[in-house]
């Protein structure tokens, strides 16, 4: 294994006076898929809110790309590499996906203080844009605003913003939540897609995608790490059966 | 492919925007040939405001920065002229052409001294100002104005609590300022360049950014933008031509005083940018004028006229939702 | 010496203050609502009392009148106007409470006109006492500290000890549990809305004596009040009791003080009037470097 992309040592946090996070220790092989999981309340989004910067950690540090980001804003580590997907989607009503998408792409662009040129006939935004939205399969919608979008297309549209500041890692919550089987199956194709070409750290409650696709599990419950593995390995864990189930029976 | 998602701005928006330049271009002469002469300084100071309030719809319908202390950087602007004016003319440095009746300072000093020192103002206070969100912003702007309209007051030497009367409006090459019908086409000038700048602006990068701010600004941190940056720069500018809009009122009436920036009349220029439409270019100029002319309108009707305004506007906002632009273009946001 | 009388001064203007801003800094924690017109209801108080005072002779009679008649123009509104702004967003807010402060300045200008009315202080409350020896305050000055106590008191004991009193605490803290404890939220805001302006036209009625009862004289307190709710804490009643004290005092004593210690160190003309400038700003001086050092206020409510 190389160098770890993104470590986790020892990250916890409490919200007055309430331990959401403790002890938390995580570590992301460059390339690997990393399925984090586990029952509701067991602080998987606050998780991926202190490794984007959104929540301030109380203890422990935060590695990415060998850099010390635990105290860093959240526009720094995004442009050191990361992105994600939020799970109540935060999407933007008044712009349309096309131009979500190239604001995303902008992001990734350098400086954004030019004044002048329209960003809507910038070839340099709008042609990446329109590429990673007709990925996602969106592209006959590409001109609809956020706010009229159907919940499956909110989704995609989660996913095509993170992929267009062309992170290297990937931080995905919870991306099939609310989803049909149809979007479903269409959604861990494409995150089976992008596990070819990004490092990627997955919160899912779907246990079937979770155990297809992980390279590696981590189980949180109560805020703690009970245990980090291979899918097999995961599977027949007792402690998680116990924690994650109540009691000995097959995931 | 790039071009399908170009919102162009389609005919109702173009119709307006070319019906409402002609109507403000052909305003004097009609007024003139009318009878109507007086109107045509209530139609200046209407522009003045329709730049001050477009101004405050940068930062306020584009950026979703609720201030409620515009009226300092107008304050600010109207101060620098006035005080500039004030200083030549006591300091014996009357130029010939002074005499004549032509200003003592060159409005190419007074100007983007006014500009830049409420530029200067808007920097400091957005530091701090811009840390907050909701109320605290709304109130701690307003606190800031406050603290700008008890300074002026303080200021004995330029005439206090009673403001000050200028001899006669600055000189500009070329220009003359003194003919109200050149002050009124000089101030449309500056307005529609604005308004062209506002419109690049939001379309632009940084303007993407900014109404991405206003939608969800937590959302463009992890996407990667330094939102701060965006906020205090687009804060500073709309500071800076509210600076303009004040030295041009000052220029315009021939006095300063600091009721200029009373908190009141932060409020009204938030009522413009209502009463038209925020976040729309065209919405505040029209809420300026609808705002000054109901103003005069009324006021020759009862003395009283404020106690028809104030239902009218909470009805406006009860059931006009959106402003007034949107409704008569007949489309939402235009950006 | 003169610093007692200005510290009782300063808490003075501290008690007003918190009258106006413990309804107001309810209405913005409970109902998140921005009401500008809050100055208005202390107006109105003010020029109830007088003119009920004037004809009868009786202040007593006039701040009879003026409680319920400020608590029931604020219901009154709340039912018309504020409650339609609940579900906006602050500019909405702002916007038509403004409209209320045009409407409500011109209403006192017709009914009273331009001219200010004046109010006596009653004989009862006329005269000075002597706190020390040698110092003499006004009686109708430390009547108004004793109101704010009392007042203070009142507010502790209505919301430590009674339901309704949890249950407004409770509403600036979490909205949606006391929704879902089944209480009638619509009354409770109408009721927490009628006791702010109901204390706000106590306040009105106190200042009546000190200050001219003018249209717009709820204008400029209101800022102050602002002010103190945000240092304060928005939601917070503790908070405005002692943001209100602060602001008193500071305002009062940079008055006060200012220019005597700057003269130490300028002209005494210089010292004069810089002295005003910086004193006349120095609340608001406070309140940036307060907020530059806690951004919530002394007592934040927690948001949920």
């Amino acid at each position: 294994m190389s160098r770890p992309l993104l470590q986790l040592a020892d990250v916890g946090r409490s919200f007055s006076g309430l331990q959401v996070c403790r002890d938390i220790g995580l570590v992301l092989a460059a390339g690997e898929l990393h399925a984090l999981i586990g029952p509701n309340g067991a602080g998987k989004s606050t998780v991926l809110d202190m490794i984007t910067g959104l929540t301030a950690v109380d203890r422990g540090r935060i590695l990415f790309k060998g850099c010390d980001v635990t105290r860093m804003p959240p526009y720094a580590r995004a442009r050191l590499g990361m992105a994600r997907s939020f799970q109540a989607s935060a999407l933007l009503d008044s712009f349309t996906v096309q131009e979500h998408v190239a604001l995303a792409v902008q992001a990734g662009r350098g400086s954004s203080y030019r004044f002048w040129r329209r960003s809507g006939s910038d070839p340099e935004l709008q042609e990446p844009a329109a590429e990673i939205v007709a990925r996602v399969g969106l592209a006959d919608r590409a001109g609809v605003r956020a706010a009229t979008l159907a919940h499956g297309e909110r989704r995609l549209l989660e996913i095509a913003m993170a992929l267009a500041t062309r992170p290297d890692l990937l931080l995905l919550d919870e991306p099939m939540a609310g989803l049909g089987p149809v979007s479903c199956r269409r959604l861990a194709g494409m995150v089976r897609e992008l596990k070819a070409e990004r490092t990627i750290l997955l919160v899912e409650h779907d246990m079937e995608t979770v155990f297809a696709l992980a390279d590696r599990i981590t189980v949180l419950v109560q805020g703690r790490v009970v245990a980090t593995g291979r899918p097999e390995a995961i599977r027949s864990n007792r402690r998680v059966q116990e924690a994650y189930l109540g009691g000995p029976c097959s995931l | 492919m790039t071009r399908a998602t170009v919102t162009a701005p389609g005919w109702p928006v173009l119709l307006f925007a070319g019906c409402g330049i002609l109507f403000l271009l052909v305003l004097p002469p009609v007024l003139e040939l009318s009878g109507h002469q007086y109107l045509l300084s209530l139609a200046t100071r209407a522009l003045i405001y329709a730049l001050a309030a477009s101004s405050l719809n940068l930062i306020l319908g584009y950026g979703g920065m609720v201030s409620l202390g515009h009226a300092a950087f107008m304050g600010i602007g109207a101060y620098v002229v006035g005080i500039l004016s004030h200083q030549a003319a006591g300091s014996g440095l009357l130029s010939p052409a002074a005499v004549q009746g032509a200003g003592p300072v060159s409005a190419l000093m007074a100007w983007p001294a006014a500009v830049a020192l409420a530029m200067l103002f808007a920097l400091v206070t957005g530091v701090v100002s811009l840390r907050t969100r909701g109320m605290h912003f709304i109130m701690i702007t307003l606190a800031f104005a406050q603290m700008v309209y008890f300074f002026f007051i303080s200021l004995e030497s330029y005439g206090g609590s009673d403001g000050m009367v200028l001899a006669s409006r600055d000189r500009l090459p070329g220009i003359d300022l003194g003919d109200d019908r050149v002050f009124y086409y000089l101030c449309l000038g500056l307005l529609l360049l604005f308004l062209a700048f506002v419109h690049r602006l939001v379309n632009a990068r940084f303007g993407r950014v900014l109404v991405g701010c206003r939608e969800n600004e937590k959302r463009l941190q992890v996407l990667g933008f330094a939102t701060f940056g965006y906020r205090l720069l687009a804060y500073c500018l709309a500071g800076g031509a509210a600076g303009l809009a004040g030295a041009l009122l000052a220029e315009q009436g021939g006095y300063v005083s600091p009721a200029m920036l009373h908190w009141t009349r932060s409020g009204e220029l938030m009522v413009m940018v209502l009463l038209g439409g925020t976040g729309t270019l065209a919405g505040p100029v029209l809420g300026a004028f609808v705002l000054l002319f109901l103003e005069e309108y009324l006021a020759l009707y009862t003395e009283h006229w404020m106690v028809i305004l104030g239902p009218v506007l909470v009805l406006a906002v009860l059931f006009a939702r959106g402003g007034l632009y949107p409704m008569l273009a007949g489309h939402g946001r235009e950006r | 010496m003169f610093i007692l009388e200005q510290l009782l001064n300063g808490l003075q203007l501290g008690v007003m203050l918190f009258l106006m801003s413990a309804g107001l800094t309810l209405v913005f924690g409970i109902m998140r609502v921005i009401n500008l017109a809050h100055g208005s209801f202390y107006m109105l108080g003010a020029y109830v009392a007088a003119t009920v005072t004037m004809h009868s002779g009786s202040f007593l009679l006039g701040m009879l009148a003026a409680l319920p008649a400020a608590g029931l123009a604020g219901i009154l509104v709340e039912l018309i106007v504020l409650r339609r702004l609940y579900q906006r967003d602050h500019l909405d807010q702002v916007l038509a409470t403004f409209g209320l402060i045009f409407f409500f300045n011109e209403l006192t200008r017709m009914i009273w006109g331009r001219q200010p009315l004046f109010m006596e202080v009653p004989s009862w409350l006329a005269g000075s006492v002597e706190l020390l020896p040698g110092i003499r305050y006004p009686v109708y000055r430390l009547a108004i500290l004793l109101v704010g106590v009392v007042v203070a008191l009142f507010l502790y004991l209505l919301f430590s000890r009674t339901r309704l009193g949890m249950r407004i605490r409770a509403g600036a803290t979490n909205r949606e549990t006391v929704a879902a404890l089944g209480v009638n939220i619509r009354l409770l805001y109408t009721l927490v809305f009628g006791l702010g302006t109901m204390l706000a036209g106590l306040a009105g009625m106190m200042a009546g004596p000190i200050l001219a009862v003018e249209a717009g004289m709820g204008d400029s307190i209101l800022i102050l009040t602002f002010v103190v709710i945000v240092i304060g804490g928005i939601g917070s009643v503790r908070g405005a009791l002692v943001g209100a004290i602060l602001v008193g005092l500071v305002d009062t004593l940079a008055r006060a003080f200012l220019p005597g210690l700057l003269r130490l160190v300028l002209t005494t003309a210089a010292a004069d009037r810089a002295g005003a400038a910086i004193a006349s700003m120095s609340v608001y001086i406070f309140m940036a470097l307060f907020l530059a050092l806690r951004p919530a206020g002394l007592f934040p409510v927690s948001e949920s």
